[in-house]
């Protein structure tokens, strides 16, 4: 992305929006990590789990795939994740956000915490 | 299905990737010395005229075979999803993860033995319905209804509580039902029978002999000949390495048998699962 500016020229790459998605995606509570591909483990994309596409009107498509914690609402979690993302980059950019998909690609049982059904119980 | 999919895809990768291998191996020292006899007979180097061409073709196969035998990064494409669409974008969840995670967690339920839950997206994918295959382990005194209902109620909450709000139903199909060797306590239950058995054989031998001690004892010399007989029961005499001698109490194992069979095999599945978790 580039803006002409008196002084000269501002461009914004798209991997910076990726990565903003990314820090907002992991700060959101049940989410225990982006969902990360074979390519991307081996270091070709920075922000692994996101991808971002400029759209023909000028908007942001982001593509989050995260793994949640089991346990986490997944339904509230999507609008969160979405919620966080374009707040954080409205924070740091002007650039407009067509559509922020969440893909929740996994549920996961963290390590060394006791499972709900094996306390007898359910969430 | 799907995988038979993967597998033709990667193996056209391949071939791609080492056509692109041989077009360039064809131009290219040291590759070229071993390659050059084989593809002479396909297409002869030395005639090339664009051999810039035939190199960038090779280049771009082989790129192309090799990017598409690695896994497919980020968001998986292919699955099973239900989809929340809103005004900021999508969110879509993949149902494989859900099953996997509801056959784990209600499969801990006392009640279930072995899950086999499936989720299909109906109504447009927005909603869920559930189809669980499932053996129960079925307590003493419970009734299959209200277990099966029990089992129902666990997977609409689990489901519930992963986000699936929008189940329209939850077909539970009990596959097999085994008794609960924990939960009804058939061992002991067994041992008590057992030994109540044995003491009233016991009781009712005593009482043959007080009676017939009573009566004069003139019958005492079939003693040796004739085992202890139980009342109702007459057995044949007992022939010592005959057939008979293991035949004696057969209309006792008999009724023993397949419910010992069974609660091992419960036991048994039981153990192995315990050992899994």
């Amino acid at each position: 992305m580039s803006d002409s500016l008196a002084l000269g020229k501002q461009e914004v790459d798209l991997s910076v929006y990726a990565k903003v998605a990314a820090y907002e995606t992991l700060r959101q509570e049940g989410v225990l990590r982006m969902n990360a591909g074979f390519t991307e483990k081996l270091g070709m994309n920075k922000s692994p789990g996101v991808s971002v596409r400029l759209l023909d009107d000028g908007g942001l498509q982001i593509d989050v795939s995260v793994i949640v914690r089991y346990g986490t609402d997944l339904r509230s979690l999507g609008p969160a994740v979405q919620e966080a993302v374009l707040s954080g980059l409205r924070r740091m950019s002007d650039q407009p956000v067509g559509q922020i998909n969440v893909y929740i690609a996994d549920i996961e049982f963290p390590r060394g915490e006791a499972r709900p059904a094996e306390e007898g119980g359910r969430e | 299905m799907r995988i038979l999919q993967i597998l033709i895809q990667k193996l056209t990768c391949v071939a791609v990737a080492l056509g692109g291998l041989l077009l360039l191996g064809a131009r290219t020292a040291p590759i070229k010395t071993h390659l050059t006899g084989a593809l002479s007979k396909v297409i002869e180097p030395p005639n090339w005229k664009y051999g810039i061409v035939i190199i960038l073709m090779g280049l771009i196969l082989f790129v192309a075979g090799v990017f598409g035998l690695l896994p497919r990064a980020g968001r998986r494409k292919g699955g099973r999803t239900i989809r929340f669409p809103s005004a900021r974008g999508d969110v879509v969840i993949y149902l494989d993860s859900v099953e996997a995670t509801l056959n784990r967690v209600v499969g801990k339920l006392p009640e279930v033995n072995r899950i086999a839950a499936r989720i299909f997206p109906v109504e447009d994918g927005t909603k869920v319905r559930i189809t669980a295959d499932v053996a129960l382990l079925v307590p003493s005194g419970a009734g299959m209804r209200e277990v099966t209902a029990r089992v129902k109620d666990a997977i609409a909450d689990t489901a519930s509580g992963l986000g699936m709000d929008d189940v329209t139903a939850v077909d539970l199909n009990v596959v097999r039902t085994l008794p609960d060797v924990k939960a009804t306590g058939i061992p002991a239950r067994r041992r008590e029978a057992s030994q109540a058995y044995a003491e009233k054989e016991v009781s009712s031998l005593i009482h043959e002999e007080t009676t017939k001690d009573r009566e004069g004892g003139e019958e005492s010399g079939d003693e040796e000949t004739s085992g202890p007989v139980l009342p109702g029961r007459p057995l044949p005499p007992v022939e010592e390495g005959g057939e008979d001698a293991s035949r004696s109490f057969g209309e006792y194992q008999v009724e023993e048998e397949e419910p010992a069979a069974l609660i091992e095999e419960v036991e048994e599945r039981q153990d192995t699962e315990d050992k899994r978790d």
